[in-house]
């Protein structure tokens, strides 16, 4: 029987994958995940705003 | 540079011409209506475009042959109307390669294949690939047949004043000087313009780091007339290379330099071959080849404040440097030659008053802002200038391997005409539209009486649909009706009493679903053309 996924296991295959894709890889990991994210979302004006969101309470 | 043991001209496929400077010192010093500064393809365009309209001209250029090497090898669509319009577009097409399609590779695996829009019913391609050096020969054939274009080879401008009533200019060749006064001048001295340091202006603006070699090699190689762009191929971890397909057996391959390669070893003629070589065995070219010539450049975005200083104007390279990218030197340079030259003719001819002359810079220079838009996203996509350009880039690049909508992030940003929206001789748009070619654009071209329409368009036209507008004429305003039942009539979005005012670049200055006679000549008054007609 399968539960529904949540953000949690977003969450968790995020920190595993950059972890094996390595420090070198991560970061162009992580750009691919958004524009990918960002073309599911099919709301260009709402990726806009998180991409500028999150660079927020970085520190 | 050409390879050791062959001259700066020892062509593998063109023979340059040599050019005497002036042997007849009588009458050099004549005034002349136009003086124009290098004779490039943007200088002999212009002069062209002038002569057309009866306007004389004195053309020099301080070499004594064509510009060495094929350089700018792009010529796009509208490109080919401006050819037309001075009556040499037939060698051209006799020669040159049309092609549409483009393709993208990543690490050798296509990501991207695009086409420009094209169909059947279009006059001429997207797009044509040829040597410069023959772009140079065919308009000089044309300029060297014109009683009105007085060419002077091996000539130098040395010094240049301008008050109200025109241009002195001091000129110098190998046989002596003398001062020749012009009522207008125009700067198409390249990058290094002269007449642009006489003036005391320079060029202003960003620098990109990207550096590039082009190579052009002659090689038996079984590809369609496609560019190929290749990111981070084999040939070169981590950098750019395009292939483009020239007539005459000529291949083009430009490859980026990384920042600690320095230009000079790079040109070297043994690493120019170790770098093309890798790119040929990228591309699965097994045969051999023969290295014809090479050249490097830096993808820069530098542009004049102004293209006009009082009675000089200044066009192409003299006036705006832009990466080449998306091919909009060449092209944007012919672009200028045209707006200068029918307006300079119009205004010299009387049919309009000078402030006509007011809208070629904001024309223009805004072309070259749009120009710097759209190229230096492609610039920071084939040369990512930060960090965050890079990552950006490279997961682009990365996940267009399987999904084909990021390779739309690869696509070069070819040639559109520009939209003249904001210059002083576009009216606003009739919002009654919907469709069709909006004021400032360049107009659609359909076909019409087993041509197109192009084919009917003389100085300014009036475009009228179904009824002719009663509207008082004017030297050089003709009005045109078309049938509002047609598939001319579609394209314009027209309905009867449709009217579109048509400029002699092709421009739309003007549209009205449901037009006025008013309006109209609103219109013209507005273009600054002069009422009435000439006894």
């Amino acid at each position: 029987m399968t539960t529904a996924l949540t953000l949690e296991d977003i969450y968790e295959a995020l920190a595993t994958t950059i972890d094996a894709v390595g420090p070198a890889q991560s970061e162009v990991y992580l750009a691919k995940v958004a524009l990918a994210l960002a073309h599911e979302l099919k709301n260009p004006a709402r990726a806009l705003q998180m991409v500028t969101d999150c660079a927020a309470d970085l520190d | 540079m050409r390879p050791n043991g062959r001259g700066e001209l020892d062509s593998l496929y063109f023979t340059y011409p040599h050019f005497d400077a002036p042997a007849t010192r009588e009458g050099l010093d004549r005034a002349t209506p136009v003086v124009i500064v290098g004779a490039g393809p943007v200088g002999m365009t212009a002069a062209l475009v002038l002569a057309e309209q009866g306007i004389a001209s004195v053309l020099i250029d301080r070499k004594d042959t064509f510009n060495d090497g094929s350089r700018a090898i792009c010529v796009a669509r509208q490109s080919y109307y401006i050819l037309e319009s001075i009556k040499t577009v037939q060698p051209f097409l006799d020669k040159a390669l049309g092609w549409t399609t483009g393709r993208t590779f990543y690490r050798g695996q296509q990501i991207l294949e695009f086409d420009m829009p094209d169909s059947p019913d279009e006059k001429y391609r997207p797009m044509y690939n040829i040597e410069q050096q023959y772009i140079e020969d065919y308009l000089w054939q044309a300029v060297a047949a014109n009683p009105l274009i007085d060419a002077r080879w091996q000539t130098e401008i040395t010094a240049m004043t301008q008050d109200d009533d025109g241009v002195t200019v001091k000129m110098r060749d190998p046989n002596g000087t003398y001062t020749l006064t012009a009522q207008w001048l125009l700067a198409a001295d390249g990058a290094r313009s002269a007449v642009r340091g006489m003036c005391g202006l320079r060029l202003k603006g960003e620098n990109f780091e990207g550096r590039y070699v082009i190579a052009d090699v002659r090689m038996q190689h079984d590809y369609p007339t496609i560019r190929r762009a290749l990111f981070d191929p084999a040939s070169r971890p981590g950098g750019t290379v395009l292939v483009h397909r020239q007539p005459d057996d000529i291949w083009r391959i430009d490859y980026q330099l990384k920042d600690d390669e320095s230009a000079e070893e790079a040109t070297r003629e043994e690493n120019v071959r170790v770098s093309v070589e890798a790119v040929l065995k990228d591309i699965g070219h097994t045969g051999g080849y023969d290295l014809e010539w090479w050249s490097v450049y830096s993808a820069n975005t530098l542009a004049l404040d102004d293209y006009r200083l009082g009675r000089v104007f200044f066009i192409g390279d003299s006036a705006h440097i832009v990466p080449i990218f998306g091919v909009r030197g060449l092209n944007n340079g012919l672009a200028d030659a045209q707006n200068i030259g029918w307006k300079l003719g119009w205004v010299m001819n009387g049919k309009a008053d000078a402030a006509l002359l007011d809208s070629y810079s904001p024309e223009r220079r805004g072309a070259t802002l749009d120009v710097f838009a759209n190229a230096s996203k492609s610039t920071r996509f084939m040369t990512p200038p930060s960090h965050g350009w890079q990552v950006m880039r490279d997961a682009a690049l990365s996940l267009a391997l399987k999904q084909s909508y990021a390779g739309a992030l690869a696509n070069p940003r070819q040639m559109t005409p520009y939209t003249y929206a904001d210059s002083p001789a576009t009216l606003a748009d009739d919002p009654d539209f919907s469709a069709g070619p909006v004021p400032g654009a360049v107009s659609v071209d359909p076909r019409i009486d087993g041509g197109h329409l192009s084919d009917q368009l003389r100085d300014i036209t009036v475009l009228a649909f179904g009824t002719a507008p009663d509207i008082a004429p004017r030297d050089g305003v003709r009005v045109l009706t078309l049938s509002a039942d047609s598939a001319a009539a579609r394209a314009f979005d027209a309905v009867s009493g449709t009217v579109y005012v048509i400029r002699p670049d092709m421009h739309i200055a003007a549209r009205w679903r449901s037009a006025s006679p008013a309006d109209i000549d609103a219109a013209l008054d507005r273009l600054n053309i002069r009422k009435g007609i000439s006894a």
